[in-house]
């Protein structure tokens, strides 16, 4: 199966840093940590990286 | 913790010791409350925030607003907890794949080493087992990441096309199923167009935007670079 290019290219780029996350969806941290926003997204980029998991637990202010 | 976590101090540490999982308060995940209350029992002030294993085991906690001092502190708790050591059935697991690692390293045999690293990720614990395939890892996708480059530098630069073809085959079959393969994919694509220019180049009269417009999908990627206009003529198509 072919794939377009930008989505090979953009599959490329989100496996090849696992801790590659968002920002964080309510404030801007500016870059401090890279986001998940599930449990299990944030459990697997956190073991694929060997990092600790920060769990920011909060509403929008 | 919109002004703790980008402070100097506090971002030069935090972004390379963990992952952030931001989650909302009013519309949480069960899993995540049920951490969050038993790790923090009489917790009452937003945020609440915790340092978790990678397999999300609580470590430590705390609730309402943390400052810069609070929140390494709890950064550097976590750190130590010997909840993040590998267990022994996890390092019996990983001795094999470790020594297959010895083994391929010097013979720079990626394929065994990304595989040691696929069976490592499938647990989780700090072990010197673990940081042994973490460095071989880490110096295959250096090459790989080194092989690429080269190859889109000696595109730019004019090389036959053909053999270029050849050099990213041999970077893909030992990293099948890695970010590495998919990018070989799009230096595949990069350099079948590389060849349509300079055919159209070789035909005399191209577009003037003709480079620049081919590069476009590539914006972005290593791969834009192989449509910089050669300083001297192609070897080859």
């Amino acid at each position: 199966m072919r794939y377009p290019l930008p989505i090979v290219i953009a599959f490329a780029t989100f496996l090849a840093d696992p801790a590659l996350g968002q920002k964080h969806p309510h404030f801007d941290d500016g870059g401090a940590l890279a986001w998940h926003t599930t449990f299990a997204a944030a459990k697997a980029a956190a073991t694929k990286a060997d990092r600790l998991i920060f769990v920011e637990y909060g509403r929008a202010a | 913790m919109q002004r703790v976590l980008p402070a100097a101090n506090v971002k030069a540490r935090i972004g390379g010791e963990a992952i952030g999982l931001a989650a909302d308060c009013d519309n949480p995940e069960e899993s995540v409350t049920a951490i969050m209350t038993a790790g923090l029992p009489d917790a009452s002030m937003l945020p609440f925030v915790a340092f978790l294993t990678p397999a999300g085991e609580w470590i430590c906690g705390a609730s309402g607003y943390q400052d810069e001092r609070a929140l390494l502190a709890l950064l550097d708790q976590a750190s130590k907890s010997p909840l993040l050591l590998a267990t022994p059935a996890v390092r019996k697991a990983l001795e094999k794949p470790a020594a297959a690692v010895a083994v391929a390293l010097p013979k720079s045999d990626w394929k065994v080493i990304l595989q040691a690293a696929r069976d490592a990720a499938r647990s989780t614990g700090r072990c010197t087992e673990r940081t042994t395939i973490a460095a071989a890892e880490k110096q295959a996708r250096t090459w790989a990441a080194g092989e690429l480059d080269a190859i889109a530098r000696a595109a730019a630069a004019g090389d036959d096309v053909a053999a270029l073809r050849k050099r990213l085959a041999a970077v893909k079959a030992p990293f099948a199923g890695e970010p590495e393969a998919a990018d070989v994919d799009a230096g595949l694509k990069a350099l079948q167009k590389l060849a349509f220019v300079r055919e159209v180049e070789a035909d005399g009269n191209p577009a003037k935007d003709l480079r620049p417009r081919s590069a476009e999908p590539f914006k972005g990627t290593r791969w834009a670079t192989v449509f910089d206009k050669p300083t001297t003529a192609p070897a080859g198509k």
